[in-house]
């Protein structure tokens, strides 16, 4: 796979700036929230757009331009949430997230990534298996005192993934503590990896660090094959968008299923294992994490391989399916979000496979901040559109930048994990 | 060549510095678009003129001063609105861009007197959302629903498929705030009010645009009012998911419309399409109305979907049968009411309509289903989201790309006499290569605008834009046109207007002056208004008019104050003007010749022998028009009408 194979893609871009919305055919409910790419409503120019960064790839490859610090900003300024994509595909077959990837990657093979700010990550990755620059030996302290089975040393039916943000930021440790207490109280046969559990690679892959990722992706398949379990859970959106959708695309047989928290506990709830019994009278809107979304749909790259449609001529067709992220979850955090007693669930207008993304993904986060908070207030502003006092999340990034944005914009806006509006009813 | 440094800093204090930039980067992705493939000069490629730099202001304020920075330096502009297509991007060397996407507020809604209040960077789908909610609507952008509403009434053609309802949108524009070419800010229309375009005196509407627009070679327009327009639906659309195959081109379906139906009758030839559309034309009762092909050209369409959708198509021509041959031609109608009552008889006088113009409907789609809907209910789901989603950029799914051979305005009889063979003429042969995408030939395109006087046509092909034979295909197609237009003298004289000039092998500039003399000269009065207006010509001229050959056109034009003391260019030019040749035609159409005078010009001989072949009055047909020999079954038929309600037979 290379930036080259996609030659074809970029070289159908019309520059139509579909891109920049959410899809067309969903039809926008406001003026107010019909943008979709957090990166081109953010700085304008058109080489911040999906397609502008295609066209910014074409020129590359035809050595019309060359690298350049604005070239950077253009392909790392963006949080890689795949809308462009979606809306894109809406119409055309033009795989536009994987050019973005594949971008990153020629950036990184040719030595101009990554970037200075994204370099300790990747040395911390390799390093001390996370991304936190931490100690190996810290990662399971998020668990002390919660009685959980080490798997490495106790057979268990349901591996709990918990992923390093979890595992290492003090103010997102107690998702981790609350999803396993539940899963606990909910009679859960699991246990977890504690000072074992690596880094799911999630910043490797899309910062364009291809080989770094691989690494990782095939020893954790390894890892999860070898422990016997038949599902791996993981409260985290980001190591779950990479387990469902990128670890198949290196090839290793992988003998367990995935589940992200939600759809477990949609799962206990609707089998009566766990309960939300006490009222919580609240409005809420849910915010769509990117990875758990429209981002965990399983694809497969075409490679730029298309064959011509029998009787057409011209008209070729990709041998994979167009991926929209229609098979995303979505439904399942909205359902145990209303099985709360006393709750009301009220939508923003760009939910589900055309969300907003929250804007720390894709090594904004940490690359640009300011980017990152921009993007997260965007959100903020369209969930008190609604009116929710609420708003809750399924993902450490997401709860991280828009906790950040509420603070730093002293909003009163409410922010929760969907595990802490469980445990607080049960 | 790199903006001056001082011209730079100059506009970088008018924006600030993190709105302008003139690195490669950036500027590449304001190089390369759709159609510039087609045009003179580019490569098979995209890739057009780079600008020096782009800008992008905020308010009126900063859009005055960029234009005055730019007088003051020379620097060429070109004002940018969402980008779509070669027009509007740079015709040549050297023009800063200014985008003006920041500008992006709508303003007013006047739910009482119907009108919007928009800045440049409205798209169509943003005021409609907007509109939905207190019952009002516009008409949408040929270009699709991510496109500028400011653009497409102010500057940039104007086409519609709700133009009969609505009308064509340059028809919709009402007030306007625009830069001029100098720096002064003009508003046009009531003085302090927007609801209309024309205020005491004469109105400069006609000046501002006429039937393409400017397309950016005059100023920058920075506000615009916009007529709204009755909306019978709801005050929000919902959607649903669309079943496959028809997901490959909008994986959303609106859920059922109260009161909306979609038809798609069909015909054995065009004139009976003809005669149809007059007739529900007169009878007021399309919402939307086009033509796009037959039944064939279901098939390449939906090739796209892959061999799904290639099934989907054999099965349904397999079901339409000897239908499909004996009824190609196909017609697009939709019908949208407040009541049912009113739905079910405008159902009436349509199937009245099809009967008397020898059409039928499609008796199959009652029966067959889609997903866990009708055939009929998913189709009439399915096309009223591309009519109110005006989701064009799935039509580039198919083949991977669309083009067009130059679009033609007129009536509707002049029009589809030319068109319609035409285009099947030309596409034959390069389908028959096996180049652009085998659509069954017929894809013309053909609306209709303001109740039936002017229609709107293309022939549009289905080409692979990553494959160079394909785009050679392309440009030997739209160059095969220029060539049976100008050898059968149509598009001269059966069209009063050719919308779409681009050429992959003469200038367009070129190709508008030959067509000016054969129309009245409207070069030279296009000419004569740019120089006026731009009398340092810092505008970016190449779309506008003819171009570059204007500034040898015309005999100077009158002095015009320049900014800041410099010297229009167009002073230093005394060179003397051509006088058109009159010929026949044009001096017996002396009579129908455009009879006011721009009060900047002080020789307007051009203007007194026009070649127009213009009609004289409205609702009087020109010689050439009574020749056709179609319209004597239109005018027949139109004779069953009276009153806008349909007569039996």
């Amino acid at each position: 796979m290379a930036l080259l194979d996609y030659q074809k893609d970029m070289l159908r871009c019309t520059r139509c700036s579909c891109c920049k919305f959410i899809p067309i055919s969903s039809i926008a409910k406001s003026w107010r929230f019909a943008y979709g790419c957090p990166s081109i409503t953010r700085y304008n120019f058109h080489s911040y757009s999906g397609g502008g960064k295609l066209i910014t790839a074409l020129s590359l490859l035809e050595g019309r331009i060359d690298y350049s610090d604005q070239l950077m900003d253009i392909v790392y300024r963006c949080t890689t949430c795949g809308l462009c994509n979606l809306s894109c595909q809406t119409g055309t077959h033009m795989e536009v997230l994987e050019i973005l990837f594949e971008l990153r990657a020629k950036c990184f093979e040719d030595g101009k990534a990554p970037l200075p700010a994204h370099k300790p990550i990747m040395e911390s990755i390799k390093s001390y298996d996370n991304v936190w620059m931490q100690p190996r030996a810290k990662r399971d302290a998020w668990a002390k005192d919660l009685d959980v089975k080490d798997i490495n040393k106790e057979k268990a039916d349901v591996l709990y993934f918990v992923g390093c943000t979890y595992a290492y930021n003090p103010k997102l440790q107690k998702v981790a503590r609350d999803t396993a207490t539940i899963l606990k109280r909910a009679g859960v046969d699991f246990g977890i990896l504690g000072n074992k559990e690596l880094c799911c690679a999630s910043p490797a892959f899309t910062i364009g660090f291809k080989k770094l990722f691989k690494e990782y992706a095939e020893r954790n398949i390894e890892t999860f094959n070898k422990l016997g379990v038949s599902k791996v859970v993981t409260s985290c959106a980001g190591c779950y968008g990479l387990f469902k959708a990128k670890y198949p695309r290196v090839g290793k047989e992988m003998n367990f299923e995935v589940l992200h928290i939600t759809e477990l506990l949609d799962q206990l709830i609707k089998e009566g294992k766990v309960k939300p019994a006490k009222e919580l009278p609240m409005q809420v809107t849910y915010h769509d994490p990117c990875h758990l979304g429209r981002l965990s749909e399983p694809s497969v790259p075409s490679e730029g391989k298309e064959t011509i449609v029998e009787g057409t001529n011209i008209q070729f067709a990709k041998d994979i399916p167009k991926v929209l992220g229609f098979n995303g979850v979505f439904d399942p955090p909205r359902d145990v979000i209303q099985s709360i007693p006393g709750i009301e669930l009220v939508e923003m207008e760009r939910v589900k496979e055309f969300g907003w993304c929250c804007g720390a993904g894709g090594g904004v986060k940490s690359g640009y901040p300011d980017f990152a908070l921009w993007t997260a207030s965007e959100r903020i502003e369209e969930a008190k559109s609604t009116g929710a006092e609420a708003l809750v999340t399924a993902c450490p990034w997401c709860e991280s930048n828009l906790g950040d944005a509420i603070e730093k914009n002293q909003e009163r806006m409410k922010l929760y994990s969907i595990t802490e509006l469980i445990l607080q009813v049960i | 060549m790199a903006l001056a440094r001082e011209a730079y800093r100059a506009l970088e204090s008018i924006v600030g510095k993190e709105n302008i930039c003139e690195e490669p980067a950036v500027l590449e992705s304001y190089t390369w678009t759709w159609l510039n493939e087609f045009i003179y000069k580019f490569t098979p490629l995209k890739w057009g003129n780079r600008p020096e730099a782009v800008v992008l202001p905020g308010c009126t304020e900063e859009v005055q001063a960029i234009v005055k920075a730019c007088n003051r330096y020379q620097v060429r502009y070109k004002a940018f609105g969402t980008g779509y297509g070669a027009q509007s991007f740079p015709g040549q060397d050297g023009v800063v861009v200014v985008d003006l996407r920041r500008m992006n507020r709508i303003l007013e809604i006047d739910e009482k007197n119907k009108y919007a209040v928009v800045e440049p960077y409205v798209t169509w789908m943003q005021l409609q959302a907007e509109g939905y909610k207190r019952g009002l609507a516009t008409t949408p952008i040929q270009g699709g629903s991510q496109c500028s509403v400011l653009a497409s009434v102010t500057s940039c053609y104007g086409m519609n498929i709700m133009g009969t309802h609505g009308g064509y949108n340059a028809r919709n524009a009402l007030g306007v705030e625009w830069v001029l070419p100098t720096g002064e800010i003009l508003k046009l229309g009531s003085s302090d009010n927007w609801f209309t375009g024309d205020g005491p005196g004469p109105s400069l509407r006609g000046i501002m645009r006429g039937n393409s627009g400017a397309l950016g070679g005059l100023g920058i327009f920075t506000k615009c009012a916009i007529k709204l327009h009755h909306w019978p639906g709801p005050t929000k659309l919902e959607t649903e998911k669309a079943p496959a195959p028809l997901s490959f081109f909008s994986p959303y379906m609106l859920k059922t419309i109260e009161n909306c139906r979609v038809h798609s009758p069909m015909f054995p030839h065009w004139e009976n399409v003809i005669d149809f559309m007059y007739k529900s034309v007169d009878a007021e009762i399309a919402y939307c109305m086009f033509t796009a092909g037959g039944a064939e050209r279901l098939l390449g369409t939906m090739g796209a979907a892959g061999k799904e959708g290639v099934e989907f198509a054999q099965n349904m021509l397999a079901l339409m049968g000897p239908m499909k041959d004996q009824l190609k031609y196909q017609v697009m109608i939709m019908l949208f009411a407040d009541t049912e009552q009113e739905l079910e008889y405008k159902e009436k006088v349509l199937h009245q309509i099809i009967t008397e113009t020898g059409g039928a409907t499609q008796p199959m789609m009652e029966d067959l289903t889609l997903g866990n809907r009708s055939m009929r209910d998913a189709m009439n789901s399915f096309i009223s989201t591309f009519v109110f989603g005006n989701d064009t950029h799935m039509v580039h799914g198919m083949g991977g790309g669309f083009a067009i051979t130059a679009g033609y305005g007129g009536t509707c009889e002049s029009v589809a006499r030319y068109m319609f063979p035409a285009g099947e003429m030309l596409k034959e042969k390069y389908m028959k290569k096996g180049k652009i995408l085998d659509d069954g030939i017929n894809t013309l395109y053909f609306n209709i605008f303001d109740n039936a006087p002017v229609i709107y046509s293309e022939v549009e092909f289905h080409y692979d834009q990553a494959d160079p034979e394909s785009v050679k295909a392309g440009r030997e197609i739209i160059n095969d046109e220029w060539k049976y237009k100008e050898g059968k003298k149509y598009g001269f004289e059966h069209t009063d207007i050719c919308l779409s000039m681009w050429s992959p092998v003469t200038p367009w500039q070129e190709r508008v002056a030959k067509l000016g003399k054969l129309s009245g000269n409207f070069h030279i009065w296009q000419e004569r208004i740019k120089q006026a207006l731009d009398p340092n010509d810092v505008c970016d001229r190449s779309t506008y008019g003819v171009g570059y050959l204007g500034k040898g056109l015309l005999e100077p034009a009158p002095q015009t104050k320049p900014v800041a003391g410099k010297k229009s260019k167009a002073a230093k030019k005394p060179k003397a003007g051509k006088k058109p040749k009159a010929s026949k035609k044009a001096k017996a159409a002396k009579k129908t010749k455009i009879s006011k005078k721009p009060k900047a010009s002080k020789k307007p001989k051009a203007a007194k022998k026009p070649k127009t072949a213009k009609k004289p009055k409205a609702g009087k047909k020109t010689k050439t028009g009574r020749k056709i020999k179609a319209s004597k079954k239109t005018k027949a038929s139109r004779k069953t009408k009276a009153g806008g309600k349909t007569r039996k037979k």
